[in-house]
C-alpha cells in the first residue's frame, strides 16, 4: 500500500510503505493512526532533501533491520562505506548536512551513520586551516588561545 | 552559522567522532571556540602512550589537573611506560573499559621505571569499576604484588576479557592462582613459559588451597573462551586440567605446546567431560600424533573453528575426524596437516562438504620457512584428486568461502578453474603451484600451463570481491597481457603477487 508524505514545501511524495517505514518515525506514526489515505506531513523537511531520502529508502528497502548492538564495541563497527552509498553522499556539503539531519528528525540510523561517517572522512587527515577552508569557519581565536590550546594538547597529535 | 549545525548536536558529533583519531580530534579542537568546546571531550577517549616523546608530553607539570578534570571521558588507555599509573592515583575513571599495557618488561630501555612503578597498575584496575577488557603483561613482581593483582582481578565486577602475555617465565602456582581467579571472566588469554614442577603434595590438599582462592567449595567458572599458549612440561596438571574441570560454558580453546606428549589425551579428556559448548579449537602451538588431534576434536559438538596443529602425523585421522563436522565448519587452518599422500583427496573431500566454510587455509607464509621448506607440511591438491569419487562431476559445497590459502600439483587443470570461478564470495586467494619431484617441463607442456593460467586469471578477474590475490610457483606460466586484462576488471583488488 503506498503512502503519501508532505515536505516542508507542500511537495507531495508517492511512495510504497516498506520504503517509507525505513524512518522509524514513519513507522511509528503509521503505526499510531492506522492505515489512512491521509498524507504524512514532515514540516522539517524540504522537497528536495526529502527526495534524496526517499532515494535512499528505495535502494535499500529490502536491507535487514538493524539491530541496535548496545556493548558499542569500536572494535565490531566498521569505517566501510559501501559504493552505492559513496556516490549518493557526494554532494555539496550544505546537502549532506540536511541529509544528516533529516535522517536524524526522520530515525533513519543506517542513512544517519552513512551520512556522519561522510563527514568524518572529509575531516580525517586535514589540518585546522584546512577544515575551516572546507567547512568555511572563520578562525575566532585569539593568537594567545591557539598557542595555549596547542600546546596543552600536545599528546594527542602522536601515534 | 549554517555549517555549525550537525557539530551542535551532541549525538551526531558522538556519531561522527566516533571515526576520528585523537589526532583529528586535536586538529579540530583548533579550529574555532565553538568546535573547541565541542570537541574537547572527545580528545580524552583514548590515550595512546607507546613513544618516550609522548610520554614526557603526557608527563608535563599540568597533565595531572587535566585528566583530573576529563577523567569521565576516558575510556581507553594504551600505554607502556608503568610511571604514568601514578598520574593516574587518586582519579577514579568511572568509564574506563579498555586498559592496555603491552609488553611491559620487554621495553628494555624503560625496564627499570616500569618494574618500579608496575604495582601501581593494580591501584587503576580497582579505581576503574568499569573496566571490561585488560592486556597486560604484569602479574606481580613480588608476592604481594601478585596476591593483590589477582585479588583485584577476583573483585572486580565488570571485567570480562583478561590477556596476559608474560615476557619472562612465571612459577607454575603463580598461573594456578591467575587461572583460579578467573572464575568470573568470559575470556581468558594467556601466554607464558611455565616452570616449577611442583612434587607430588597429596592430591586433596592440593585442591584445598585452589578451592580457598575461589572461596566457593563447589565452584563454577563463567569463561566461554580459553587461550593457554603456554609451554609447559609437567604444570599443565596442576594448572589447566583443575580450571578446565569448572568451565563447563567453554566454546573456545586454543592448548598450550606440551613436552610431555601423553598429556594431550589428558587435556581432550577433560575438555569432553566438562564442555558441551566446544566450537573452536586452536592446536597451533601443537606438536604431536594425529591420535591427539582427534580426541580434541572428538571433544567438540560442532567443530567451528579448527586451526590445526603445526606439526602432526597421522593426518588422514584427523581429516576422518574433521569430515564428521562437515555441516559446521567456518574456518579451517590446516598448515602443517598435509605431510601425507592421503591429504589431497581429503581436502577435496571437505571443500565438497562443508557448506558453512568462509575461511580455508591450507597453505602458510613463504618468508617462514623460506622457497624450499614451504613444499613440506602443508597439504597439496593433486590432479588426479579433483575429478574420483562417487560422483566426479559435483561441485564444492563451499561457495561462502571468502579466504582460499591452498597448493597443488598438476596443469592448472580445468576443473579447478571452474571450481574457483563459482566462489564469487571470495576476497583473498592465494594458490600455490608444487613441482613434482624430478619434473622437468617440455616446451608444450609449458604451453599448456601458460594456456591454462591465463584461463585462470580469466576466471579470477570476474570475481567482483577479490581484493588480494598471491599466485605462488606459477611466475612462468604468466602472460602478462592477459594479468594486465584481469587487473583492468578487478574492481577492489588492492594487491596482487607472482612469484
Amino acid at each position: 500500500m503506498p503512502v503519501t508524505l508532505t515536505s516542508l514545501d507542500d511537495v507531495k511524495f508517492t511512495v510504497d510503505k516498506d520504503v517509507a517505514e525505513r524512518s522509524i518515525l514513519i513507522k511509528n506514526m503509521i503505526e499510531d493512526v492506522g492505515e489512512s489515505d491521509s498524507p504524512i506531513p514532515l514540516p522539517n523537511v524540504s522537497s528536495a532533501v526529502l527526495k534524496k531520502v526517499i532515494e535512499y529508502c528505495e535502494h535499500h528497502r529490502n536491507d535487514p533491520v538493524q539491530v541496535q548492538d548496545e556493548t558499542d564495541d569500536p572494535r565490531k563497527r566498521s569505517n566501510d562505506i559501501e559504493e552505492w552509498d559513496m556516490k549518493f553522499m557526494a554532494v555539496d556539503q550544505e546537502m549532506l548536512f540536511e541529509i544528516i539531519l533529516a535522517a536524524n528528525y526522520l530515525d533513519i540510523k543506517p542513512l544517519l551513520d552513512v551520512g556522519c561517517k561522510t563527514v568524518a572522512n572529509i575531516i580525517k587527515g586535514k589540518t585546522p586551516e584546512e577544515i575551516r577552508k572546507t567547512f568555511n569557519i572563520v578562525n575566532d581565536f585569539t593568537p594567545e588561545e591557539e598557542a595555549q590550546i596547542k600546546k596543552e594538547n600536545e599528546w594527542a597529535e602522536d601515534r | 552559522m549554517r555549517t555549525t549545525t550537525v557539530f551542535d548536536i551532541p549525538f551526531l558529533q558522538d556519531a561522527i567522532c566516533h571515526d576520528l583519531t585523537t589526532r583529528d580530534i586535536r586538529r579540530c579542537m583548533l579550529v574555532c571556540r565553538s568546535w573547541s568546546t565541542n570537541f574537547e571531550p572527545y580528545l580524552w577517549r583514548s590515550i595512546t602512550v607507546r613513544r618516550r616523546f609522548t610520554f614526557h608530553k603526557i608527563m608535563a607539570p599540568k597533565m595531572k589537573k587535566m585528566l583530573a578534570e576529563n577523567a569521565r571521558s576516558i575510556r581507553s588507555i594504551d600505554n607502556t611506560f608503568a610511571e604514568i599509573w601514578l598520574l593516574f592515583q587518586d582519579i577514579p575513571l568511572h568509564n574506563l573499559t579498555v586498559l592496555k599495557n603491552p609488553s611491559l618488561a620487554t621495553q628494555l630501555s624503560n625496564l627499570t621505571n616500569n618494574q618500579k612503578y608496575a604495582p601501581h597498575i593494580i591501584d587503576l584496575i580497582i579505581a576503574s569499576p568499569n573496566l571490561q577488557v585488560l592486556e597486560t603483561s604484569f602479574l606481580g613482581r613480588s608476592e604481594m604484588d601478585s596476591k593483590r593483582f589477582m585479588k583485584a582481578i577476583r573483585n572486580h565486577t565488570s571485567l570480562r576479557e583478561l590477556s596476559i602475555v608474560a615476557a619472562t617465565s612465571v612459577y607454575c602456582k603463580t598461573i594456578r592462582s591467575l587461572l583460579f581467579s578467573c572464575g568470573n571472566l568470559e575470556k581468558v588469554h594467556i601466554q607464558a613459559y611455565v616452570y616449577g614442577y611442583r612434587q607430588a603434595e597429596t592430591k586433596e590438599q592440593d585442591m584445598r588451597e585452589l578451592l580457598a582462592i575461589t572461596g566457593s567449595r563447589t565452584p563454577t567458572f563463567k569463561l566461554t573462551e580459553l587461550s593457554f599458549k603456554c609451554q609447559d612440561y609437567y604444570n599443565f596438571r596442576y594448572c589447566l586440567i583443575p580450571t578446565l574441570h569448572l568451565c563447563p560454558q567453554l566454546e573456545r580453546f586454543a592448548a598450550p605446546q606440551l613436552h610431555y606428549l601423553a598429556g594431550y589425551s589428558d587435556i581432550a579428556d577433560v575438555l569432553s567431560l566438562t564442555t558441551k559448548r566446544l566450537q573452536h579449537l586452536d592446536l597451533s602451538m601443537v606438536e604431536t600424533l594425529g591420535s591427539h588431534a582427534v580426541l580434541f576434536i572428538n571433544a567438540c559438538v560442532g567443530l567451528r573453528t579448527y586451526r590445526g596443529a603445526f606439526h602432526c602425523t597421522g593426518v588422514q585421522d584427523v581429516y576422518e575426524a574433521l569430515l564428521e563436522h562437515c555441516k559446521t565448519l567456518e574456518v579451517l587452518d590446516l598448515q602443517g596437516t598435509g605431510a601425507d599422500s592421503a591429504a589431497s583427496a581429503m581436502i577435496r573431500r571437505l571443500l565438497l562438504q562443508c557448506p558453512k566454510m568462509e575461511q580455508f587455509l591450507a597453505m602458510g607464509p613463504m618468508k617462514t620457512f623460506g622457497p624450499e621448506a614451504w613444499t613440506h607440511g602443508d597439504p597439496i591438491l593433486e590432479e588426479r584428486d579433483l575429478a574420483v569419487g562417487p560422483d566426479p562431476t559435483s561441485s564444492w559445497a563451499c561457495g561462502r568461502l571468502r579466504v582460499l590459502k591452498l597448493r597443488f600439483r598438476g596443469v592448472v587443470p580445468e576443473q579447478l578453474v571452474a571450481e574457483l570461478g563459482r566462489l564469487t564470495q571470495l576476497q583473498d586467494l592465494r594458490l600455490g603451484w608444487v613441482r613434482y619431484e624430478d619434473e622437468e617441463l617440455t616446451g608444450g607442456e609449458t604451453a599448456v600451463r601458460r594456456t591454462n593460467v591465463s584461463k585462470l586469471l580469466d576466471v579470477l578477474s570476474k570475481l567482483d570481491n577479490l581484493k588480494r590475490l598471491e599466485l605462488r610457483g606459477l611466475k612462468a606460466f604468466i602472460d602478462t597481457e592477459a594479468l594486465k586484462k584481469a587487473r583492468l576488471q578487478w574492481k577492489h583488488c588492492e594487491w596482487v603477487q607472482y612469484s
